[in-house]
């Protein structure tokens, strides 16, 4: 009798080790990062920043290489194996895996953090992550952009080389004095190219103080008397010095290095942000550059613009995790511990103010960025303004290049472009929706 | 010769031109020659035209980035930076994917070359209930697309804990190919029956003579089967993308993908061509030495891998 009660003591023991063992086994994270060499050493530098504050769980970082992170992701969610977090090319990306159910919303557990404060975070950033009411995600940086201008160019022309443009007229007339051009009739040398920045016309449009997006309708209207004052004057602009094939012919002779827009002499002005300082500093460490805020004062009285739009990446936590809090504290202090590899490399600026403010205070900014743009980036993040806040965002962003391109050849009118994104994306965002 | 020589004469003194001008019009051997060589030069313009992608990398992979996209376009590196193959390899962590790629392809390329000839000889030369019903089913599996698969297929290795292991890439070749099958049941079917039987005669069983009387007479289409499997195992991404995660289980077409995505606007283009160039190099040695079979394979399937 006492023997079996032994064995069966023992086999109740077994059986409790066995159901309590995942709440006594370490937490593990898993978190995908799409970056690669030599990249992926600053995301993982990030990780381990984040590790060392939350020695509680462990971070298993994992590299998919962007093109075939949502192939992969498909599969994993399908079958249940997806990660816990995610870094994703694309704030837009939250929202849309958040409509198909893919993400989860933080908002429980940014209810019951007591060490984040939402007012830290710039409010252009967080509102491009809200939806429906929700926050689907985190951006993992801030790229603010700034007026950039080759000093060198416009003492050559004659321009004070410490003046900047003050208004988008002045871009005309200073380009005028800077553009060159061949005996063929080839540019050699143009002042400013309307398009050349990251996210194209609805970045652009947006210094202008342009929107895409109607709240009351919750639909996309780019077709708006801004919009198309900002495209036309593209449209003006880029038919003054030839046209847009003209123009294409120089941007294909641009590279990195020697051959980089601005350090090769080939381009004077620019709306400019981080990456661009970064890589004209590995380029030419000596580019005679100048800075200012990229607020130029729009065609239209009172529409000044606020800075340019949003533009980072997304954090986001699959909504399959089994470890909600774990999975929020990786993503949530990838905004204050992950980012200082990437402030100290390349001035990428952090969503929290108060970590600019201590990179700042503590001079751990990339050395080469100059400390009074830091400041000025601070001030430019305060009015960066929102994305759209839609589901099917890429599908605009698409199709606003693709028209606004065929604008600018002149296959299009500035309205017709604009009318046609209109109708294109509204039908494509009716789709997802009904969808969800 | 002289013929043609008289009538140019006759020609030139009636026209009033000197007949030398005449002399100088193509002769007949000439004349014969000239469609081989209109399609010799439409050959190597065509062939030009194929390699200069490839010599494009060649020479990008030796530049940095001041060179890349200069206008007008330079082919010779000036100067030549051959670093860019050391961080390539560095990048490509080359050791550890290139030994991983190794243990995939010696899995694949032995399972597919067994388990395919087997089924295939099954299918041409043993008699069986159903075998032509089969066969159909087999051949049908050919025209599910990989995609509607990959997720059940996935389900089934993750409940037996293979993800992240080389299993889920090697083993299924060990269950046969159905495009193999095919090639190879079409093979063993062309060989006359008389020697299967006459080894039958002999006391030889249907193992014997698969091993040591067919086999060695498919030497051919067992050479394409191991080519074809060979590119397929090395180009293979997505599979590798679905079912490895950790880095150092990583093949060379993954870490290839993944130093081509720095960061994309920061990407360096030589290393990436440089490394480009490093994961072609094999295949194209394969395919230097073995394009008798890789031609073969294309006239016997009137497919190309």
């Amino acid at each position: 009798m006492r023997s079996k009660l032994r064995i069966l003591s023992v086999c109740l023991a077994a059986l409790l080790v066995v159901a309590l063992y995942p709440s006594f086994a370490k937490v593990e994270i898993v978190f995908w990062d799409p970056y690669g060499p030599p990249w992926d050493k600053l995301l993982e530098e990030g990780t381990a920043n984040i590790q060392a504050k939350h020695p509680e769980f462990t971070i298993k970082h994992e590299h998919v290489p962007w093109s075939g992170l949502i192939q992969k992701l498909t599969v994993a969610v399908a079958s249940g194996t997806a990660p816990d977090a995610a870094h994703l090319w694309g704030t837009w990306w939250a929202v849309n895996l958040g409509v198909q159910g893919v993400v989860m919303p933080l908002d429980e557990q940014i209810a019951k953090d007591k060490e984040l404060s939402l007012d830290d975070i710039y409010p252009g950033y967080l509102e491009t992550f809200r939806y429906d009411g929700k926050i689907w995600g985190f951006p993992d940086s801030a790229q603010p952009t700034s007026w950039m201008w080759n000093k060198d160019v416009f003492s050559e022309v004659g321009l004070d080389p410490n003046k900047p443009p003050a208004s988008w007229g002045d871009v005309v007339a200073f380009s005028d004095k800077i553009t060159k051009k061949d005996s063929a009739g080839n540019l050699i040398r143009i002042g400013f190219i309307p398009n050349n920045m990251w996210g194209g016309f609805y970045n652009f449009a947006s210094h202008w103080g342009g929107t895409f997006y109607d709240e009351k309708t919750g639909k996309i209207k780019a077709y708006n008397e801004t919009n198309l004052k900002a495209l036309q004057w593209q449209i003006d602009f880029t038919n003054r010095y030839g046209g847009q094939e003209v123009i294409n012919a120089l941007q294909s002779g641009f590279g990195a290095g020697a051959d980089e827009a601005m350090v090769s002499g080939r381009l004077a002005m620019q709306l400019a942000t981080h990456y661009h300082y970064y890589f004209r500093h590995v380029a030419k460490p000596d580019l005679n550059y100048g800075f200012a805020p990229p607020v130029l004062p729009g065609p239209i009285p009172g529409d000044e613009a606020k800075g340019g739009m949003v533009c980072a990446n997304a954090h986001v936590v699959f909504a399959s995790t089994k470890h909600h809090w774990e999975a929020y504290l990786t993503v949530r202090d990838y905004m204050t511990e992950g980012i200082k590899a990437w402030i100290k490399l390349s001035a990428h600026a952090s969503v929290n103010r108060k970590v600019n403010q201590r990179a700042l205070a503590e001079n751990w900014i990339a050395e080469y960025y100059p400390r009074e743009l830091w400041r000025q980036d601070m001030q430019v993040l305060e009015y960066n303004r929102p994305l759209a806040p839609i589901p099917n965002f890429s599908k605009l962003m698409d199709e606003l290049n693709a028209q606004t391109d065929l604008a600018r050849l002149g296959k299009k009118t500035a309205s017709q472009a604009l009318q046609y994104v209109d109708e294109v994306v509204n039908k494509d965002l009716e789709k997802v929706l009904r969808r969800r | 010769m002289s013929r043609f020589n008289s009538w140019a004469g006759k020609l030139a003194a009636a026209e009033g031109f000197p007949a030398r001008v005449f002399r100088a019009l193509p002769s007949k051997r000439v004349k014969s020659a000239m469609p081989k060589l209109l399609i010799y030069i439409f050959g190597t313009s065509v062939s030009v035209m194929f390699l200069s992608p490839l010599l494009w990398m060649l020479s990008t992979a030796f530049k940095d980035m001041t060179q890349i996209f200069v206008f007008p376009p330079r082919w010779i590196p000036n100067p030549p930076k051959p670093e860019n193959f050391l961080t390539a390899l560095k990048w490509l962590n080359f050791r550890t994917t290139f030994t991983n790629t190794l243990i995939i392809l010696s899995g694949t390329v032995i399972g597919s070359l067994f388990s395919s000839s087997i089924v295939g000889y099954s299918f041409a030369v043993l008699r069986w209930p159903g075998k032509n019903v089969f066969f159909v089913i087999m051949l049908s599996t050919m025209m599910i697309p990989a995609a509607v698969t990959l997720i059940p297929i996935f389900v089934v290795f993750n409940w037996l804990g293979w993800v992240n292991t080389f299993r889920p890439l090697i083993v299924p070749a060990w269950f046969g190919q159905p495009f193999f099958i095919f090639l190879l049941r079409q093979f063993f079917m062309s060989i006359p029956k008389e020697l299967s039987d006459a080894a039958q005669i002999d006391g030889c069983g249907d193992f014997g003579i698969y091993w040591r009387i067919m086999l060695p007479l498919c030497k051919p289409v067992l050479a394409v089967v191991i080519l074809f499997s060979f590119l397929n195992t090395w180009n293979d991404f997505f599979g590798p993308l679905i079912y490895l995660t950790g880095k150092d289980k990583w093949t060379l077409a993954l870490a290839l993908l993944a130093t081509s995505q720095g960061a994309g606007w920061m990407a360096d283009w030589g290393v990436i061509m440089a490394a480009s160039f490093i994961v072609v190099v094999p295949v194209l040695i394969v395919f230097f030495f073995a394009q008798r079979y890789f031609v073969q394979g294309i006239t016997m399937t009137g497919l190309k891998v």
